[in-house]
């Protein structure tokens, strides 16, 4: 790769085969440093901007000596030293979901035989522990909200003995389904919600009784 | 008991919030109940599922998001002794469930991010289902601004809590609401008519003290009162609002309840109705039974 087509590298294309070239080329040492740096945080796409961008600046600032506030808008201004939350990157939220999402359809298949018999437990707990360990990961997610409906459904008091094969396996296409698609928008979060419910999976099992005033 | 197939059934609040929130036994006599038929509402029976339901779970997620409450024992021990109603009782009950549904350490206090955060998916997992479980009838006769103010549509990355403050400001700005909304040419001239049957009814009815003439007496002086001084207000609807659901009832839909004060309501316009037993009825009935 030439050196001018490591400089016009597209930063979005994070994780693709050709940044790995771009991270092996020697030809451009002060990029590649800073991507290397950046490359630690590779889920956090917008840190990766933020390096970059901070190094313009103080390229413009030993330009000029005059400081130079003007490339910030008075918000940012503000909120400087606040430590800002960056979403974290595409890239991220898929590899979260592939490291969870995986084992948790894998034991969903498994299930189906067991539905309903005590040798079913090994394989929901093993749902519900990786649930809460995605939540605890990737909680930026949209899926993650899929999930907990699924996690209530089926903790609640034992619920999961309650459904049988059918419903099992209707949930893993479900969830398999919208583990694929990368961007997940509410109207998808509550189309997917819906769709377990219509499976027989109880989202809202947990009840709220007010007695009865008569 | 079992209906018809594709009968249309228009429900009231007391059957909104049991179909998303009830016990097991319940939820199952409902579900036998309506099979695959269509379920219709109101956004005014919205509006009182959110007042009635979502804003009191609010009350205690923000109850617990105070720094000066530490753990979730701290938060439910001290909204037991301040709030002893017996609905805030049974908040204190289901968060509790949830909580141990989660496996979460109530003396933890780094439990608390997390209960905070499970329980704001659930709040927002109930408002997905209310407005997806329902069909609308499409007539909004009362044009009640608190029924546009809702909780639909918020995604992961955005500040829950802030949304959730802003949604109870509004929600409780109770004032513009009032200026947006029609209740009063409702009853003054929509359904003047029938609300004066209403109220005629009432004078004419003995034993109004009776457990089951009790709902609808409360609601009909209400009505007089207000339809006498010309004054509505969102605080009347919390006590009018079986009168406002029994008259924007289809007609050619059947209004699912658990409440007295509608056999009176639907009997004086002819409205189709059907009572449920309450949801401690249902649970209490396999245990009696022989």
């Amino acid at each position: 790769m030439t050196p001018e087509a490591a400089f016009k590298f597209d930063y979005t294309n994070v994780g693709e085969p050709e940044r790995e070239e771009a991270y092996q080329s020697d030809t451009t040492p002060e990029i590649k440093t800073t991507i290397k740096g950046v490359g630690e945080v590779l889920p956090f796409r917008g840190r990766e901007r933020e390096v970059v961008e901070k190094k313009a600046e103080s390229y413009d600032a030993a330009e000029d000596e005059t400081p130079k506030l003007s490339f910030q808008s008075e918000r940012d201004y503000i909120r400087q030293g606040v430590p800002q939350l960056q979403p974290p990157s595409q890239e991220f939220i898929m590899i979260m979901r592939s490291h969870f999402v995986n084992p948790i359809l894998k034991s969903l298949d498994s299930i189906q035989p067991l539905a309903g018999t005590s040798a079913g437990a090994a394989y929901i707990a093993d749902i519900l522990n990786n649930i809460h360990r995605m939540a605890q990961r990737s909680p930026s997610d949209g899926f993650i909200e899929i999930l907990l409906a699924v996690y209530d459904s089926l903790a609640f008091q034992g619920q999961w003995v309650t459904y049988n094969p059918e419903q099992f396996k209707n949930a893993y296409a479900i969830l398999k389904k919208y583990a694929e698609r990368p961007l997940l928008k509410p109207n998808d979060v509550e189309k997917a919600i819906m769709e377990i419910e219509k499976v027989g999976f109880d989202t809202t099992p947990i009840p709220l009784v007010i007695e009865d005033k008569s | 008991m079992t209906p018809e197939k594709k009968e249309k059934y228009f429900l009231d609040t007391s059957i909104v919030h049991p179909y998303l929130q009830s016990s097991q036994p319940y939820k199952q006599y409902l579900k036998n109940h309506f099979l695959d038929n269509p379920l219709y509402i109101t956004k005014y029976v919205k509006m009182e599922y959110y007042r009635g339901h979502l804003r009191n779970l609010l009350d205690f997620y923000f109850h617990l998001s105070m720094d000066s409450v530490k753990t979730l024992g701290d938060a439910i021990i001290i909204w037991n002794h301040h709030f002893a109603s017996r609905k805030n009782k049974a908040i204190s009950g289901f968060v509790a469930n949830l909580f141990n549904t989660h496996n979460l350490n109530i003396n933890d206090i780094n439990d608390k991010s997390n209960a905070l955060t499970i329980l704001a998916t659930y709040i927002k997992r109930l408002a997905i289902k209310l407005k997806r479980s329902f069909k609308d009838v499409g007539t909004d006769e009362t044009k009640c601004a608190r029924a546009n103010i809702t909780l639909e549509g918020i995604a992961i990355n955005q500040d829950t809590s802030e949304i959730y403050n802003k949604f109870i400001k509004e929600f409780d700005d109770v004032k513009k609401c009032r200026s947006q909304c029609t209740i009063d040419i409702f009853f003054s001239k929509k359904y003047n008519k029938e609300a004066n049957n209403y109220i005629e009814y009432l004078n004419k009815l003995d034993k109004q003290k009776r457990s089951e003439n009790i709902g609808f007496v409360k609601i009909i002086s209400g009505l007089e009162n207000a339809m006498k001084n010309g004054k509505f207000s969102c605080h009347l609807c919390k006590i009018i609002g079986d009168a406002v659901i029994s008259l924007e009832a289809p007609i050619c839909m059947r209004l699912e309840h658990t409440d007295h004060s509608f056999d009176h309501l639907c009997t004086i316009i002819n409205q189709p109705h059907f009572k449920h037993p309450h949801e401690t009825a249902v649970i209490r009935q396999p245990l009696t039974s022989p």
